[in-house]
């Protein structure tokens, strides 16, 4: 199954759309005997090829990371980590991180180990890497530009650690870190080999401070996923294809108090909300499109039919049809500053079970933006107070920066980070 | 039997077996013996690779294999012999091998990407029944297609090799054993003086020896559960129960009176003297297990800091720790000399064993009455993890390259 970029098209930072072929392009060339043999050997290995068709690729070369604008896959894994090592290490661990997401964003047969080694790949995707739809976004915590490795001076300027808002019930486990590294793929396998694969390259550098792992429904029975209290999530997303707009609502730009090195890199927030199902299950389904602002079932603002009706907030003093405290009024951006919206591409999360025995599940809120006062920050604090607040609970994440892409600039991540 | 294979084989892909088929036998001269999957000599993979198929049994060791040009190839090689070969692609001018395929049952054929540079290679196949047989020499010439890089070869270490090492290491253990069995004798002389402190120290002492010989404990048979007896936390499997050196800390934490302990130390005196009488005799480290040791002390602690058992009633964690390299340090000296022009990343080694060293001291000096390793900030907990972990990974390639394999035949004149 292949998917396409937005727009059927390149826009900057999804990277290519590829589709690797049944036969590499050194075959091609060869003669007839030689054909004939390569498919004899073929013959033996018929399962590890028929996959590879519309394996879904994404470089990760370009002005922007891929994973922001990608099109969100069905399986995520978000880990923050710590940097255990100086600034040398940071160094090595930047370019390790790099050469890493490239080889496994590219796919392909993996390398032979040698004998001095122990094998470098986990094998747990056999010798031929599939991708599908793997994408691998790093970045980077307010604290790694503390005074460990002298950073301070290059701090993204609007990069600080997430505060805690006022129905945030923030345990500091689950919060922050150095690195962010979200790994997404439309294969759960893919997801785990490249965890696993980074944190092996990278052990002795990085230790994992928390990790979540997040899953996307497909539509139910259209239009936007669901999450798990049922409602369609993400609606009123911008569209990734108007390049003006990503540029105003998604990339960040040197200049104006901010570094030069940010130049295509995105201020990524994520927040890591439980839901308390039981609970949500317990309440009417009126109740709950009301504390939403839309229809449960069909999505549709509860002021109009479809999902991609516009709401009507109209009636301001409580005579409309949607409350004033509802999610989506107190959400959505006003007239007069339409720059607040955000890019959402969040993730359900089902961990197992809490202390209590009560279901642990649901949401990986994340989102990109250029301004996190100006965007997220403004959004988040018209939501404190929303009547959605008695069934959730924000208990983790951070404020983070998405590098800019790995073409971006002579020297890669390690020298726009540490700027030499 | 072979063609039955090679008809099941080709069953899938009718149109094209005819044809590869031909191809086959003709790359090989052989009619009978050529499974399907044995590609011809040269012949181009669908990943832009060269496949070649070689004979591996000890009657026709390195049948196919002939010159061809420096580069990434699929090496398919088929033991037509009667029972279990470990063969080896050799370059006779160096002595390195750059392939190592093991235990290749009777029948039975494996595929392995391998990149060659020019030079001179041959194929070694050794076997129980027949030894090692060396194959023809066949010359790979040409420079290595952009982008690729040659396997990476080793000078491989042969059981003979580890006599040696392994001796050492077992003096090493031997002379532990004899201060261990010196500490419980003063222990036992503290207790039965009702001198408190002394045991204390004396069990300390006895603990981190006896830790410290880490790398040997597969070689201690029964005489280790007696020593350093530490059921599982949990659910403990039936007929498990805390004795030796962890029975005692319990009963020295838990203030019983000293002489009431004495039992417990007699029983520990026991399985010390008779370890130390057949430690190096019947019971002894084979070859392979030093290589294996060196990488697996630190792996077991990793497991324990990660599980909570080196938080001991005593805190003793960094302690014990410190004794764990000190063990992988003495189980890898020996083998200093023979991974010197062996291992490309034995200078990284020797700097992640240092640094770990030091942070280790950094803990020992920030909390000299010991410390509950669960209880640390988490940077310093973070960092002791990374230490570890960095060594570890670099330990692992000691156990690869010292996995020793058969004796490389004399090369024919």
């Amino acid at each position: 199954m292949t998917r396409h970029a937005p727009g059927g098209g390149t826009g900057p930072g999804t990277g290519r759309v590829t589709r690797r072929g049944l036969l590499g392009g050194a075959a091609g060339a060869a003669g007839g005997a030689a054909l004939a043999a390569g498919a004899g050997l073929a013959m033996a290995r018929d399962d590890t090829t028929t996959p590879d068709e519309g394996d879904l690729r994404y470089s990760a070369d370009g002005p922007h990371q891929a994973g922001i604008l990608t099109p969100v896959q069905r399986h995520a894994c978000y880990l923050a980590g710590d940097v255990t090592t100086d600034r040398e290490g940071l160094r090595r661990l930047l370019d390790t991180l790099t050469a890493r997401i490239r080889a496994l964003t590219a796919g392909g047969p993996v390398g032979d180990d040698g004998l001095v080694r122990t094998a470098a790949d986990n094998g747990i995707l056999g010798d031929d890497l599939p991708t599908a739809g793997l994408t691998i976004t790093v970045s980077v915590g307010a604290s790694l530009f503390d005074r460990r490795f002298g950073l301070a001076p290059r701090r993204p300027a609007r990069l600080v650690p997430m505060p805690a808002f006022a129905d945030d019930a923030l345990d500091p486990a689950w919060c922050g870190g150095d690195l962010l590294v979200q790994v997404c793929a439309d294969e759960p396998d893919v997801v785990v080999h490249a965890v696993r694969d980074l944190l092996r390259a990278t052990r002795g550098d990085l230790q994992v401070r928390w990790r979540r792992d997040g899953f996307t429904s497909p539509p139910r029975p259209s239009g936007t996923p669901r999450n798990l209290l049922g409602f369609k999530d993400g609606t009123a997303n911008p569209d990734v294809s108007d390049d003006a707009l990503m540029d105003r609502l998604v990339w960040t730009h040197g200049g104006g108090g901010e570094p030069d090195w940010v130049e295509g890199g995105s201020y990524h927030v994520v927040r890591l909300i439980r839901m308390f199902v039981e609970f949500w299950d317990r309440v009417s389904v009126r109740e709950q499109n009301a504390i939403f602002g839309r229809d449960k079932s069909s999505g549709a603002p509860l002021t109009g039919t479809d999902e991609f009706d516009p709401p009507d907030y109209t009636g301001q003093s409580g005579g409309g049809a949607i409350r004033l405290d509802a999610h989506i009024r107190r959400a959505s951006r006003s007239g007069t500053a339409p720059d607040q919206r955000i890019l959402r591409r969040g993730f359900n999360y089902d961990a197992g079970l809490d202390a209590a025995g009560n279901l642990d599940m649901g949401l990986i809120f994340t989102c990109f933006n250029a301004d996190l006062e100006r965007q997220f920050t403004a959004i988040q604090r018209r939501l404190e107070g929303e009547a959605l607040s008695d069934y959730v609970s924000p208990f983790g994440g951070g404020f983070y920066f998405a590098l800019p892409g790995l073409g971006s600039g002579e020297g890669g991540w390690a020298r726009a980070v540490l700027g030499t | 039997m072979r063609q039955g294979k090679w008809r099941v084989l080709a069953v899938g892909v009718p149109s094209l077996a005819g044809l590869v088929a031909g191809v086959l036998l003709l790359g090989l001269g052989l009619v009978a013996a050529v499974p399907a999957v044995l590609p011809a000599h040269g012949a181009s993979t669908p990943t832009g690779t060269t496949a070649t198929g070689v004979h591996v049994g000890p009657a026709d060791c390195g049948t196919g294999w002939s010159d061809s040009a420096a580069g990434r190839r699929d090496l398919t090689v088929w033991n037509d012999g009667p029972t279990a070969v470990d063969v080896y692609l050799q370059e006779p001018s160096t002595g390195r091998i750059v392939l190592d395929v093991e235990s290749l049952g009777s029948q039975a054929s494996r595929t392995t990407s391998v990149t060659l540079a020019a030079g001179t290679y041959r194929f070694v196949c050794a076997s129980t029944e027949a030894g090692s047989v060396g194959g023809p020499t066949a010359t790979v010439s040409g420079a290595l297609p952009a982008g690729q890089h040659a396997t990476a070869g080793v000078l491989p270490i042969t059981s003979a090799d580890l006599v040696g090492p392994v001796g050492r290491y077992q003096h090493w253990v031997a002379g532990h054993l004899h201060r261990l069995q010196r500490r419980v004798r003063t222990l036992r002389r503290a207790l039965a003086h009702g001198d408190h402190a002394a045991a204390v120290t004396a069990w300390w002492t006895a603990t981190l020896l006896y830790r410290r010989v880490g790398g040997a404990y597969g070689a201690f048979g029964r005489f280790d559960a007696a020593i350093d007896g530490r059921p599982f936390s949990g659910i403990p499997p039936p007929g498990t129960r805390t004795t030796g050196l962890p029975l005692i800390e319990e009963l020295l934490v838990s203030g019983r009176p000293p002489r009431s302990i004495l039992p417990a130390v007699d029983r520990l005196a026991a399985a010390v003297r008779g370890l130390r009488e057949h430690f190096g005799t019947d019971l002894a480290l084979a070859p392979i297990d030093l290589g294996l040791r060196t990488h697996e002390i630190l792996e077991d602690a990793d497991r324990d800091l990660a599980s909570g058992a080196l938080d001991t009633p005593s805190r003793l964690g960094p302690a014990l720790l410190t004794a764990d390299l000190a063990g992988t340090r003495a189980a890898l000296a020996p083998l200093l000399p023979l991974l010197r022009d062996r291992d490309p990343r034995l200078g990284r080694l020797t700097r992640a064993l240092a640094r770990l060293g030091a942070t280790l001291r950094q803990l020992r000096r920030a909390h000299p009455a010991g410390v509950r390793l669960a209880s640390l900030p988490r940077a310093a907990r973070e960092t002791l993890e990374a230490r570890l972990d960095g060594a570890l990974e670099l330990l692992a390639d000691v156990a690869v390259i010292t996995d020793p394999v058969q004796p490389m035949p004399e090369v024919a004149p």
